[in-house]
C-alpha cells in the first residue's frame, strides 16, 4: 500500500463513520439503529485495516476492542428501550401480514 | 519543531458536506431540495478529497488498471459503491431499500478488504453479507419481485415521511426538568468533545511531523522518517501501551462513540416521556 491509498483509504474510514454517526442519531427505530450501528462497525473496522495495512502490521485486536465497547454501549444505553415508534412500525408490519 | 493546525477551510468543507448530508436525510424538507443537498454532498466529498491533496488523474480507472494493478482499481470501485451506497441509506429509503443499501454497503467493504489484503475481515463481511442477503429473499418472497425500476424506486426516497411518522420520531421536552438534563448533558457533551480534541491537537502537535504546504497530512518522507525514528526506539514498549498509549485516533473514536451513546441515550429518555 502507497502513501496516496494511504490517505484515500483514511479519508474512506472517516467518511464511513462520518456516515455512521450520522445513521445512528437520526435512527427512528430499532432496525434503523441495527443499520446504524453495521455502517458504525464497518467504518472503525476499515480505519484500523488501512491503518495496520500501510504500516505492516494487523490492528485487528484494536478493531476488536474498539467494537466491543461499542456494542456494551449500545447494549447498556440504547439496546434496552424500545421506542414508541418500534411499536408502531411492528404494528405495520403485523397489517401488512 | 512545527505546529500541526487543522486548516479552517477543511473545518469549513467538512461543516457543509455533513450540513448537506443532514438535510438529504431529513424527511420533511422537499424532494427538490433534497436531492440538491445530495447531489451538493457528493460535490463537497470531491472538493474534501482534492484538499486532502488527492489527484484524481492518480485514481486507477478500468482501462489503465489492467497495466498498473487490479487491486487498486477494485478497491478505488468498492470505496465509491460503498459511498454511494452509504448516501442512499442516509436517504431515508424504505426498509426493504435500506436493507438492499446496507447489504450493497458491506459487499463492498468486504471486497475492499480482500483488495486490501486482509482477507479475515472480508470473509467475515462477506459471510454478513450473505446473512443479509437471507433476510432480504425472505424479504421480498412476501410480495413478487420488483423490476429494475421497482429496485430503484425501493432505494431512493420518493416521497417524504408521513406526518404520523414525523410525529413519532420528534423529541418532546414537556417540563423544565428534563430541559435542564438535555442543557446539562449537552454542556457536558460540549466540554467532553472540546477537550478530547484540545488533547489530540496537544498530542499531535508534539509529534514531530510537519505540514506540506498545501495539504493538510505530512509528506510521506516525513512520515516514514518519523516511523523509522520511532520504531528504531521503542524496542522496550509493551503491546498495551503500542495500543493505547498516546494515540489520538484511540482517544477521538472512543469520545465519538461515548458521544453518540449519551445523545442517543438522552433523546431515547426524552421519547419515552422516562421521568430522568
Amino acid at each position: 500500500m502507497t502513501f496516496a491509498d494511504w490517505n484515500h483509504g483514511l479519508l474512506f474510514a472517516a467518511v464511513l463513520i462520518i456516515m455512521g454517526a450520522m445513521l445512528f442519531v437520526s435512527a427512528a427505530t430499532t432496525r434503523d439503529r441495527l443499520i446504524a450501528l453495521g455502517v458504525l462497525s464497518q467504518g472503525i473496522v476499515v480505519t484500523f485495516v488501512v491503518s495496520g495495512s500501510f504500516h505492516g502490521r494487523s490492528e485487528l485486536l484494536l478493531a476488536a476492542l474498539a467494537l466491543v465497547v461499542l456494542a456494551c454501549l449500545w447494549s447498556l444505553l440504547v439496546g434496552g428501550t424500545v421506542l414508541a415508534s418500534d411499536v408502531i412500525d411492528e404494528a405495520r408490519t403485523g397489517d401488512q401480514q | 519543531m512545527n505546529e500541526s493546525r487543522l486548516p479552517w477551510w477543511l473545518v469549513l468543507l467538512l461543516g457543509v458536506w455533513i450540513a448537506a448530508l443532514s438535510v438529504w436525510g431529513s424527511p420533511r424538507a422537499a424532494r427538490e431540495v433534497r436531492w440538491g443537498a445530495g447531489l451538493l454532498s457528493l460535490v463537497y466529498l470531491a472538493l474534501i478529497f482534492l484538499a486532502l491533496g488527492g489527484d484524481p488523474r492518480a485514481l486507477p480507472t478500468l482501462s489503465a488498471a489492467v497495466p498498473r494493478g487490479v487491486m487498486a482499481a477494485v478497491s478505488a470501485i468498492c470505496a465509491g459503491i460503498a459511498l454511494l451506497a452509504g448516501v442512499c441509506l442516509l436517504g431515508q429509503p424504505t426498509w426493504r431499500g435500506r436493507l438492499m443499501g446496507f447489504l450493497i454497503f458491506t459487499v463492498a467493504n468486504g471486497l475492499n478488504c480482500f483488495a486490501i489484503g486482509v482477507a479475515s475481515v472480508g470473509g467475515t463481511l462477506l459471510v454478513a453479507s450473505l446473512v443479509l442477503a437471507m433476510v432480504l429473499v425472505r424479504e421480498l418472497g412476501r410480495d413478487d419481485w420488483p423490476s429494475v425500476s421497482g429496485w430503484l424506486r425501493e432505494l431512493i426516497p420518493v416521497s417524504s415521511r408521513t406526518a404520523t411518522e414525523a410525529t413519532n420520531t420528534e423529541i418532546h421536552l414537556p417540563s423544565t426538568t428534563r430541559a435542564g438534563l438535555a442543557g446539562a448533558t449537552g454542556i457536558v457533551l460540549a466540554l467532553l468533545l472540546v477537550g478530547t480534541l484540545r488533547n489530540v491537537m496537544r498530542l499531535e502537535t508534539s509529534r514531530a511531523v510537519a505540514s506540506h504546504r498545501f495539504s493538510a497530512l505530512p509528506s510521506a518522507e516525513r512520515v516514514r522518517a518519523t516511523w523509522k525514528s520511532e520504531v528504531t526506539g521503542q524496542s522496550t514498549v509493551g503491546p498495551f501501551e503500542l495500543l493505547f498509549d498516546q494515540r489520538a485516533d484511540v482517544i477521538v473514536l472512543l469520545t465519538v462513540m461515548a458521544f453518540l451513546a449519551l445523545a442517543r441515550h438522552n433523546a431515547t429518555r426524552s421519547h419515552d416521556g422516562t421521568t430522568p
